[in-house]
């Protein structure tokens, strides 16, 4: 048996299919982020069956490129029934996506979830009416606390078995008649490719892009035109308006029926937003959890860094050294052994910590508090306010960050978050600019390089405002009530989102460990360092042998630094080069290719060419600014 | 008539028209938002960020340029 989940973002969906799934599906308290569904085997007291988790949508129109999906799914006829969750303190909201899913005449289950909530804001529901009403078993839940997950398997495997179809119920009369003759016109469609008569009607007079695109008669597209009109002229509004203004009175007539209301219970959580969205307190807060939050990923991740390097290179390094013999063997374990060891000691520990504090805030429903007090800024270079925290997430890593441009809704968004959040330094780079500005120029310096790094982001931002223009209708997402996460779903989610670097960038990052330890052992510097030479000595003004030390830092970043000591054959760097040439170095690797772990999440994400864009792009403003740095520096006789 | 945008913090009002096209009229209508429904004004963001409304009982951040294709009706 096959039982799906739907219901709007925010709904507890995820959470109930959590309890059932294994370590697969992913929950969010924020909207827009199932993109893909997840199936599921499980073993049930007893009973096998597949589940699966419908994209997160609020209704199955066709503008939604998830929401289309689902419908679509659901009318491939292979589920047996569908449980739909609805949040029971928004149940008007709600309840229009149900009749919806009766449209498509499925077996449905409806799952009211949150009851806690809605007994807290004085709703109290006739379960028995509503499920009278509706014709459709209605069961209540708290999923967080898994109240009610038993009874809601079992009714739904009940009604899988019995294949109980549900219908929809009527609209007002000259609607239903526009609907009836129209009906007539198009069953032969609807017979074709098995699909509901009357849900195919409805989707035609609501203008859905999806099924007017599928229909090749010149003849029923001008009768549909037609009764479009007829229900337009009648109510004086286009006629989708019509029909969810239908949707909209039956679930606001039902609400009526089935809700008795009282006095809401104010508790701590509705107080919360009084000072975490105060108008300018709000930004106090925000700076103040954001300040924590960094503060411990970065305390809890160099914790761990140090000892864990050390003990790679005092202790794993040289018992390979002695024990692998001469020749390329010990080159290639080293090199591998040191790209293992960057994955545990650099980004792990720092990775974790993060994802657990993003699901954090993603689950108790800050992530959107944020996103609304960032806006305003945001909007400016052409991001929306969600994107604050991949660009954050970047001064840790930017693999994570280019990952988690995943929050955010459309195509174009991702992308321009994940281009800016490349360009943000990360632990390596700022290892970088600390290790060489800070410490053989100045702090001030380094701050000075992290400015201009903040500059030429919102510069190039407001650029690719002009290149790629919104075209999405503008802002709106829901706010949700605060909840209290679960331990179980935030740890699940961790996982799923460490997986994508355990398995894609650090197999990577590996490789081009080895790849450094055989350019090494075949001494192709020189090779390298000549063929660099017009960028690194014309152009930058550098020394020629840190030709190779751009290699490495596409490799891994932090190696940048490394190598350049190693290549000047000294630390007392200021003897070899010049405090321009030194900043002028720190800049170009700040700014330039991302390292290839990114590139690989890029490519992944989204697709070779835009990826190499990436690479284009941040090279060209790496050279641009090294060389009006040396410029700079030069006039001055820095 | 005034916009959206145009209402203090604070007011309640009735939403009259949705001047947009489609897919603004979908996306509004399935997070709850119709011709015809009260809406409170919960908060207006500073720096022209992007406005708080409360309807039945959710809360729903919009952006300006949405505000601005929302005629209303200021109710109290």
């Amino acid at each position: 048996m096959i039982i799906a989940f739907a219901g709007q973002q925010n709904s507890g969906k995820s959470t109930i299919f959590n309890q059932l799934a294994g370590y697969r599906a992913i929950t969010s308290n924020f909207p827009g982020k199932t993109v893909q569904y997840s199936k599921s085997q499980v073993n049930y007291h007893g009973n096998v069956f597949d589940i699966v988790d419908l994209p997160g949508t609020y209704s199955l129109t066709s503008c939604d490129l998830a929401e289309l999906e689902s419908g679509i799914y659901l009318l491939k006829g292979e589920v047996d029934v569908v449980i739909n969750v609805i949040d029971a303190s928004l149940l008007i909201r709600s309840l229009e996506l149900t009749k919806q899913l009766q449209e498509l005449e499925v077996p449905l289950v409806l799952c009211l979830n949150f009851m806690d909530d809605a007994r807290r804001k004085g709703i109290e529901i006739n379960i028995k009416k509503l499920s009278g009403l509706l014709e459709v078993p209605v069961v209540p839940t708290i999923a967080v606390k898994g109240i009610g997950v038993h009874e809601l398997i079992e009714e739904a495997c009940k009604i899988g078995e019995q294949k109980k179809l549900s219908k929809s119920l009527p609209f007002s009369k000259d609607v239903e008649k526009v609907i009836e003759d129209f009906a007539e016109k198009v069953s032969f469609l609807a017979n074709e490719w098995k699909i509901p008569k009357r849900f195919l009607t409805i989707k035609l007079l609501e203008g859905d892009d999806y099924f007017i695109s599928k229909i090749e008669d010149k003849k029923i597209l001008a009768e549909m035109v037609n009764a479009q009109k007829i229900l337009e002229e009648s109510h004086g509004r286009p006629s989708d308006v019509v029909i969810s203004s239908e949707r909209h009175a039956l679930a606001i007539n039902i609400f009526e029926e089935v809700v008795t209301s009282g006095k809401p219970n104010v508790t701590f959580r509705d107080k919360l937003d009084k000072v975490l969205m105060h108008k300018y307190l709000g930004y106090l807060f925000l700076a103040l959890i954001l300040y924590i939050f960094f503060n411990v990923v970065f305390l809890f991740g160099a914790m761990i860094e140090g000892p864990m390097m050390n003990f790679f290179a005092e202790t794993v390094i040289p018992a390979v050294r002695m024990h692998s013999g001469s020749g390329l063997a010990p080159y290639l374990f080293i090199g591998a052994i040191q790209g293992f060891a960057g994955g545990i000691g650099i980004v792990l520990p720092f990775i974790i910590p993060f994802f657990i504090g993003l699901a954090i805030m993603e689950d108790v429903g800050y992530l959107p508090r944020i996103a609304f007090l960032m806006d305003a800024f945001l909007h400016r270079i052409g991001l929306h306010g969600k994107s604050i925290l991949p660009l954050i997430l970047g001064y840790g890593c930017s693999v994570p960050a280019v990952m988690g441009t995943r929050i955010l809704e459309s195509d174009r968004d991702r992308y321009i978050t994940a281009v800016l959040a490349t360009m943000v330094p990360c632990a390596a780079r700022n290892a970088i600019i600390l290790g060489l500005v800070a410490f053989f120029i100045s702090p001030t310096a380094a701050m000075g390089i992290y400015i201009l790094n903040i500059v030429v982001i919102a510069l190039s931002g407001m650029l690719f405002l002009r290149i790629m223009p919104e075209i999405t209708p503008g802002l709106i997402f829901e706010v949700p009530r605060y909840q209290i996460p679960s331990v179980n779903i935030i740890l699940k989610k961790t996982w799923l989102r460490t997986k994508d670097f355990i398995f894609v960038a650090w197999p990577l990052l590996i490789g081009g460990s080895i790849v450094l330890s055989l350019l090494e052992y075949y001494e192709m510097d020189m090779v390298v360092n000549q063929t660099l030479y017009p960028l690194t000595s014309v152009l930058l003004g550098l020394p020629m042998i840190v030709g190779i030390t751009l290699i490495f830092g596409i490799l891994r970043k932090e190696l940048a630094m490394v190598m350049l000591i190693q290549a000047l054959g000294t630390s007392h760097v200021l003897d070899v080069m010049s405090r321009t040439q030194i900043i002028t170095f720190v800049v170009f690797v700040t700014f330039y290719v991302p390292c290839i772990a990114t590139i690989a999440v890029l490519m992944q994400e989204f697709g070779k060419k835009r990826a190499g864009f990436v690479l284009i792009f941040t090279t060209i403003i790496a050279t641009v600014m090294a060389v009006l740095i040396r410029i700079a520096g030069e006039i001055c006789g820095y | 008539m005034p916009t959206l945008d145009q209402v203090q913090e604070g007011k309640k009002v009735k939403v009259i028209k949705i001047k947009g096209g489609l897919r603004l009229r979908h996306r509004l209508t399935e997070i709850g938002i119709h011709p015809g429904d009260i809406v409170g004004i919960v908060k207006i963001s500073v720096f022209g960020g992007p406005i708080l409304i409360a309807i039945e009982g959710a809360e729903v951040a919009i952006g300006r340029g949405v505000a601005q294709k929302l005629e209303v009706e200021v109710v109290e």
